[in-house]
């Protein structure tokens, strides 16, 4: 060996990568040190040996590697640097990903293949790892009830999620890369890119929804829809990157104002009944009463929450018929309780007389015949 | 369009709904579908977005050209209806197909 050959030899042993060199059958002739450090065989181990030793005996792949050596030193591929991904495994028994390149050498008429190994499994480990964190967030942001959108510095949506596509009616074709502005009524354009700049340049990392007013989109067929929006801000490299998780409440909206409707109704009806109502929880206190009852009430005197029998209706001058006439009332309270209608007629200090009533309580109950509520009703006694 | 129907090795179904021209491997990552990988991009150089087709559809999904049959070599559990997901395309013609996905791409 001449002292190129020597040197050379010295300087393949040496080297960072794992090489090894193998016949085209697959023996190994060189093992430099890097590839002994990486797999755990010594090179005296290996040199001999077939290359597979350094692969694992798996009988649900099929790939022959020599074979593969053979096509891949055919089409070296030196634009794209391209590694084969295999598995190995260490002497331990440990497996391993490597990547690997392959060239052919030929000398004095034997070919042999030139191969770098690389140890990727733990980047490979830490990819997926990352790729399937990034595929569980991916998978919650797509079943969420909520459009997700991101738009870059210059406003144009860069990020688009299914609820996206729903809400306002466009495809992640039509919207990556479009302007926001597609998404809101004109007349709201620049209150909206300068909020988005206030945002974009304060100090706060994100904004939720309920924090700001309600904001209005604008969908692709021109419907406005009423929306709340949550949003926060990210730097990617130099360029922020702004998302917003944003909420349809146009449902909300309409059920608010329903209800609104049925209050308003329930109220119509409640208040200008003639009868005398309240509405007591299941203890016998007031929640509510109506105009009618409360006409029969001193002024400004708090009855919401107080038991009905503990009322100034039931003042009366003599002290001993007033505590007489609450220990009634507790009572019939107490037997609606159970369940029972009770009908009775009392009598009401009206200041100069006492007036005759017409009283009755119904107790209110759940499919459980558990009782929710009672209703108090009294009607004045004609003539009285 | 063509609704595709991606079965996980352990039985879950992912349907979606895939623009024509799209690869079954840039659906399935687009739409999120675990179970194919795609390393490569859709290059065909590495066998991460291995996938079984049934019998009835094999001849929609076209023939295999030869460097996917020779990265098929490495992927996991190869069996004669092994396809890469980035070398079919999506058409009409796969519309209702069900792909079938290895226990593993690695």
């Amino acid at each position: 060996m001449s002292f190129i050959e020597s040197k050379a030899v010295q300087l393949l042993n040496d080297l960072p990568e794992a090489l090894l060199i193998t016949t085209v059958t697959g023996k190994i002739v060189f093992f430099n040190h890097s590839a002994a450090i990486q797999s755990g065989f010594t090179d005296e181990e290996m040199i001999g040996d077939h290359v597979s030793r350094l692969l694992p005996q798996s009988h649900r792949r099929k790939v022959d590697v020599i074979t593969w050596f053979g096509r891949w030193a055919d089409n070296p591929d030196p634009e794209q640097l391209r590694y084969l991904t295999l598995d190995g495994v260490r002497k331990s028994g440990e497996p391993r990903r490597y990547q690997v390149r392959v060239s052919r050498s030929k000398e004095q008429g034997e070919i042999y293949f030139v191969i770098v190994l690389r140890d990727v499994t733990e980047e490979q480990e830490q990819t997926a790892a990352l790729r399937h964190s990034q595929l569980i967030a991916n998978r919650i942001i797509a079943i969420g009830e909520d459009a997700v959108l991101s738009i870059d510095q210059d406003s144009n949506i860069c990020f688009w999620n299914q609820k996206a596509e729903q809400l306002f009616g466009y495809t992640e074709k039509e919207a990556m890369g479009a302007n926001v502005n597609m998404l809101l009524p004109e007349h709201t354009r620049d209150v909206h890119t300068k909020s988005i700049q206030t945002f974009g340049s304060g100090k706060a990392p994100s904004r939720f929804m309920g924090e700001r007013g309600e904001i209005t989109g604008l969908h692709k067929s021109g419907k406005i829809i009423p929306l709340e929006a949550s949003i926060t801000k990210t730097y990617v490299g130099d360029s922020l990157i702004l998302s917003a998780q944003v909420r349809d409440i146009s449902q909300r909206r309409k059920i608010e104002a329903d209800l609104a409707e049925r209050e308003a109704r329930f109220g119509a009806v409640f208040n200008h009944a003639v009868e005398a109502i309240a509405l007591l929880d299941n203890e016998g206190r007031v929640l509510e009463i109506n105009e009618a009852a409360r006409e029969m009430l001193p002024l400004d005197e708090p009855v919401i929450n107080l038991p009905l029998w503990q009322l100034p209706w039931w003042r009366q001058s003599n002290a001993s018929n007033q505590a007489e006439s609450r220990e009634k009332l507790r009572s019939n309270c107490q037997q609606a309780m159970l369940g029972d209608t009770v009908h009775t007629r009392t009598s009401f200090d009206a200041g100069t007389h006492l007036l005759d009533l017409d009283f009755s309580l119904t107790p209110v109950s759940d499919s459980n015949n558990q009782v929710l509520y009672l209703i108090a009703e009294a009607r004045k006694l004609v003539g009285s | 369009m063509a609704k595709i129907i991606y079965v996980e090795h352990n039985g879950t179904e992912h349907e979606v709904q895939i623009p024509n021209g799209q690869s079954l491997m840039d659906g399935a990552v687009a739409r999120m579908v675990p179970g194919i990988e795609g390393d490569c991009g859709g290059l065909c150089a590495c066998a991460t977005c291995h996938i079984y087709v049934p019998e009835e559809w094999e001849s929609r999904c076209g023939v295999p050209e030869e460097l996917e049959q020779n990265i098929l070599d490495f992927a996991f559990d190869v069996q004669p209806n092994s396809r890469l997901s980035c070398q079919i395309k999506v058409s009409e013609t796969l519309d209702g197909i069900r792909v079938l996905m290895p226990e593993r791409q690695y």
